[in-house]
């Protein structure tokens, strides 16, 4: 095997990193470092109990600090939502037209579910949870008034955790130019065995034989063929695994132990509820993917057989998976609903209706997701007397959803409604979720899974929820507390300008693809051209026309939101104490109470004094909508 | 770790925020920790020498970093050794449970692909307890 000269290498390098650290230590102690003169717009140093931090990018590289961490989760997940998002537009134009042409010279269909497999689980793994770990690490010690969270360097340690780990993920792009044998993943984001154990890097089976003209699964896979690609991106999502498990350990006990003396569990507000919930999601299922990916890898590189057919077989895969799948859709959405009621009020001038009720559905969700994992194998063969039950489960989540909807509502009823960006978020989230829930209760019905399961139903039910909800609640987010972490405030015009074209690209899109699934098109397909019915290819080819109108509508959306962000970061209208107005409606915010104390002690340490007042999105009544209190 | 709070500071509502407990606001370590995971994964699973030693050395050497900086250890290459010699258990474990044979012709044999990863294991951790070694003789001369 060539030992010696790997030894050879290997201690070579294994000197180089020595050295390195040799290097880095002896810069001792990192705390003698004389911080960031002034402050600048990039979140600002306000050093409270913090000590000083180290300037430039080694700031970046060494923060264990929370806010400095949040921001951090945020780019990572930005970034990751353009990746995710620029592969579903090529899946997209693909499939304006039935045949296979605009993929054909690079890949076809392998290259298709290449972009699939990558486009799901980036925006899961990869864009979701970390976006949501962005709020929570910036928002949460300062909602619950605590210093920074419970163990700041484990909290740094789940970040950087992240970024190898979408390197794993996305390795098979970067490196199938360069080896024969390796591709990106052709999965898709559920990795079902065989598949997920035997599948080549040209998309063919290794671990097959044809019997009778049929071809069977056997337990013999080739190794030697296998794509390793597919063993990186598990060897990322599990990096992501344990990142997630770590942040949502540190979240559980920054709420337990760190809350301020004035912040009784009476007092908690609603985001962090939603936050706790999630963690003990998160802390009971992201093991059981471990798992199941471990045992993947396993069966792929060392011929154990736990989910081969005569091991524990195919479907021990789909529970455990689903056991972790069906709690990472409710990881999700929870803190997108507790942004939702946490930003609603606030622009509906007046509190959240029935508080205790959104906190008890929060955690009858968080109970009963654990609970219906198995509709998502109602047409895998299970037995009939199971599925029953857990079409009982499954329609009883509903509940806990829907209240949490007429709450939402009901809080804006003859409330004082000011249409700002963040509002117009939050009401397209709950319109969204409506017809996203309402399509999920329908799949959980088994006799109407069965004839809409793997069609483009399924995918329209879980983008209304997931673009259309969650990411709905992300934007929503960003707007409303632009102000705190830029210090700045973004160009109105832009955001409403995001809003509509966001708003009315996820209706033509996923609205389309309900369409399509009652029209029976099946998910996972690259093309539609062998479809012979009379009639039906026309009506497919219409709808996946709209549905990529959609898509690009959508992108031309998130482009306008990005020069936004940036553009008003850099050179946006420094904001006041209150740029929301909040003050006036007596629905005072911890985290702009904290935003205020900084801009106070920042004037007081010589700081610019931000003369020109808030120029707020909405901070004076709405009656005129275009009234002079808008942004340049 | 100080977590103690400070209490008689806390009585006005920023009070928690103003005075209090330090935490720490830069650390080296946390980045070197996933990074050594990461690498060190990669090498053993898909079975790459080079990268199971370097993920190692740097994962075992960031841990020892970061439990010194934190205060829970006093000496970071005592605690370097330590790990180092949990690395090279392991190794010999997988080493010799698979067949993996010292001596002979061939010095080390690695009959199949699992004991090759078991000697990566075993070049990773002996690496680990040399740095150590020389580490803890280092700072005892200064
Ligand atoms: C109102 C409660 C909900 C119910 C009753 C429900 C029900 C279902 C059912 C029965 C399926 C399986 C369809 C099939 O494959 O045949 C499904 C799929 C799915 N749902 Fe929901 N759902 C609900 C809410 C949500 C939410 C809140 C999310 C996301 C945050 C979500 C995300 C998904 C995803 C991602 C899939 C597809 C998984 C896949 O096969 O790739 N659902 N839902
Ligand atoms: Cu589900």
């Amino acid at each position: 095997m060539g030992l010696s000269g790997e030894l050879a290498l290997t201690l070579l390098t294994g000197v180089l990193v020595l050295i390195v650290f040799a290097l880095a230590t002896r810069f001792d102690d990192w705390r003698t470092y004389t911080p960031l003169a002034g402050g600048g717009a990039l979140g600002g140093e306000t050093g409270y109990g913090h000590d000083e931090k180290p300037g430039g990018i080694v700031r970046w590289l060494t923060t264990v600090d929370h806010k400095d961490i949040g921001i951090l989760y945020g780019v990572y997940a930005i970034v990751a939502f353009a990746w995710g998002g620029l592969a579903v537009m090529l899946m997209r134009f693909e499939l304006a037209t039935p045949a296979m042409d605009v993929l054909a010279s690079v890949g076809g269909r392998a290259f298709y579910n290449q972009l699939l497999t990558s486009h799901g689980i980036t925006m899961l793994f990869l864009f979701g949870t970390p976006i949501l770990a962005a709020f929570s690490n910036y928002f949460i010690p300062l909602l619950i008034g605590a210093d920074d969270m419970a163990f700041p360097r484990i909290n740094a340690i789940a970040f950087w955790l992240l970024p190898p780990g979408a390197i794993l993920i996305w390795a098979g792009f970067f490196l199938a130019p360069f080896f024969d044998g390796i591709a990106a993943s052709m999965t898709s984001w559920t990795m079902y065995p065989p598949q997920a154990v035997a599948q080549t890097a040209a998309g063919q089976d290794a671990m097959s034989y044809e019997y009778a003209g049929r071809v069977i699964a056997s337990s013999e896979i080739d190794t030697a063929a296998l794509n390793a690609g597919t063993d990186l991106m598990l060897l990322g999502l599990h990096l992501t695994g344990v990142s997630a498990t770590m942040g949502a350990i540190n979240f559980i006990a920054t709420i337990f132990t760190e809350r301020g003396s004035d912040v009784g569990w009476d007092k908690l507000d609603i985001f962090s509820w939603t936050i706790l919930t999630q963690s003990a999601l998160i802390l009971f299922s992201f093991p059981l993917l471990g798992s199941a990916i471990v045992m993947l890898l396993l069966d792929r590189n060392f011929a154990t057989g736990f989910f081969a057919v005569e091991g524990g077989g195919t479907i021990l895969y789909q529970h455990l998976f689903w056991f972790f799948g069906h709690p990472e859709v409710y990881i999700l959405v929870l803190p997108p609903m507790g942004i939702i009621s946490y930003v609603l009020p606030r622009f509906s001038g007046r509190k959240l209706f029935g508080f205790k009720f959104v906190v008890y559905s929060t955690l009858a969700i968080g109970v009963l997701s654990f609970g219906v994992w198995a509709h998502h194998m109602f047409a895998s063969g299970i037995d009939p007397r199971l599925r029953a039950g857990f079409m009982a489960v499954s329609l009883a989540i509903a509940i806990p959803s829907a209240v949490k909807t007429f709450n939402w509502i009901t809080t804006m009823w003859n409330g004082n409604i000011r249409l700002t960006t963040p509002m117009l978020f939050c009401i397209g989230f709950i319109a969204n979720f409506i017809i996203g829930g309402v399509t999920g209760v329908f799949l959980a019905a088994v006799p109407v899974d069965l004839i809409l399961h793997d069609t483009y139903y399924v995918v329209g039910h879980f983008h209304y929820v997931i673009m259309g909800a969650i990411a709905f609640a992300v934007f929503a987010g960003v707007y409303y507390w632009f102000p705190i972490v830029s210090g700045r405030m973004y160009q109105r015009t832009l955001g409403k300008a995001h809003f509509w074209t966001t708003m009315v690209g996820t209706n033509l899109t996923f609205f389309a693809m309900i369409l399509l699934g009652y029209g029976g098109m099946p998910r996972r397909y690259a093309t539609y051209n062998g479809v012979t019915a009379e009639g039906i290819i026309g009506y497919f080819t219409n709808l996946h026309v709209i549905a990529t109108v959609g898509a690009f509508i959508l992108l031309v959306g998130q482009i306008i939101w990005l020069v936004n962000m940036v553009q008003s970061w850099l050179e946006g209208p420094v904001v006041g104490p209150d740029p929301w107005n909040l003050k006036e409606d007596g629905l005072p915010s911890r985290e702009f109470d904290w935003h205020a104390d900084r801009i106070e002690t920042t004037l007081a340490d010589g700081g610019e004094p931000a003369e020109d007042e808030p120029m707020t999105d909405g901070g004076e009544p709405v009656d005129a909508d275009d009234d002079a209190a808008g942004d340049e | 770790m100080s977590k103690e709070r400070v209490e008689d500071g806390a009585a006005s509502s920023e009070g928690n925020r103003a005075v209090t407990d330090h935490k720490p606001s830069a650390s080296l370590w946390p980045m070197f920790i996933a990074f050594g995971l990461a690498i060190a994964e990669v090498g053993v699973v898909v079975g790459v020498f080079v990268f199971t030693v370097i993920g190692f050395l740097m994962f075992t050497g960031a841990v020892a970093g970061i439990l010194a900086e934190a205060g829970y250890v006093e000496r970071p290459w005592v605690a370097l050794g330590v790990l180092g010699t949990v690395v090279l258990a392991l190794g010999i474990a997988v080493f010799g449970a698979f067949g993996g044979v010292v001596g002979g012709t061939e010095l080390v044999a690695v009959p199949n692909a699992v004991a090759y990863r078991g000697l990566s294991m075993i070049s990773a951790g002996a690496l680990t307890i040399l740095t150590a070694g020389v580490g803890s003789i280092r700072s005892e001369l200064t």
